[in-house]
């Protein structure tokens, strides 16, 4: 599947849109069950945007990729980005919402949720490359260890222990007050 | 696991492929990337080093003896210059 997928993305690379529909019909819902993961359940639009942005992201800079990792991992790494800006943007409309009216409980509940949401995610951004990348794939676009294994081209005992050190060092670097939220929840 | 609905998907992939790819330029022969290539390997760290250091001892003792250099005596030399020429 993973080889397939890189020739399909070579093909994307040269321009064939056949090749790119192929490859986002075979990884848009996975796409999307990561935005949904990443921007959190009850921003399922946001997630769609998340979706229709890295697509459109994936599309244009189809030509820059190298076949050096595997396709999964660079579209992943796409799907990050964006819902991190879309995290930044969204927390931006909530607290200029919050000066305007007053519906004050919810919004407030609201950018709590953000705030911790964007503090985990920056925290993942600050893992090094393949323990970010085994997070993601592992715990946010559902793999199995073994196929993170495969997807990584390391060995399953490897990727096991990187999925170890970068839960470790996450938790380091998490702070303490959102660790214990996160330990209530 | 979420799910989009397949001609959300279809609808996702068609806008997508209506914009514009970038175009790359193959920039592997100007000088820039030409540099960039030599000092990415990890070989060339040594040879970046190595000259650093050989940077710091030819620099080092010559602004060192500048800043280290006797106002006095370099009027003293001018004046026995000057005195010389007279």
């Amino acid at each position: 599947m993973t080889e397939d997928l890189n020739y399909y993305m070579q093909k994307t690379k040269e321009g064939d849109k056949d090749s790119f529909r192929f490859l986002a019909t075979s990884l848009g819902n996975k796409m999307f069950a990561t935005a949904s993961k990443l921007m959190g359940s009850n921003y399922e639009h946001e997630a769609e945007d998340a979706v229709q942005i890295s697509l459109i992201k994936l599309w244009q800079t189809a030509p820059r990729w190298k076949n050096k990792g595997s396709v999964e991992g660079f579209v992943y790494r796409i799907i990050f980005s964006t819902c991190m800006d879309l995290h930044r943007r969204h927390k931006l409309s909530v607290e200029l919402k919050d000066q305007d009216t007053a519906t004050k409980t919810n919004l407030q509940n609201d950018l709590i949720n953000l705030e911790l949401r964007e503090i985990l995610l920056m925290t993942i951004k600050k893992l090094p490359d393949q323990q970010q990348l085994a997070i993601l794939l592992h715990y946010f676009s559902g793999y199995s260890q073994k196929e993170v294994s495969t997807l990584l081209n390391k060995s399953e005992k490897a990727t096991e222990s990187l999925i170890i050190r970068a839960r470790k060092k996450l938790k380091n670097l998490l702070p303490l007050n959102l660790r214990e939220e996160l330990s209530n929840a | 696991m979420p799910k989009l609905k397949q001609q959300d998907l279809n609808r996702m992939i068609e806008n997508a492929v209506s914009y514009k790819q970038e175009s790359v330029k193959d920039d592997s022969s100007s000088f820039m990337a030409r540099c960039k290539n030599l000092f990415s390997r990890p070989k060339a760290y040594f040879l970046t080093a190595a000259s650093f250091i050989v940077l710091l001892t030819v620099i080092s003792p010559i602004s060192t003896s500048r800043s280290m250099a006797d106002v006095n005596q370099i009027y003293d030399f001018i004046t026995l210059e000057i005195i010389e020429d007279l």
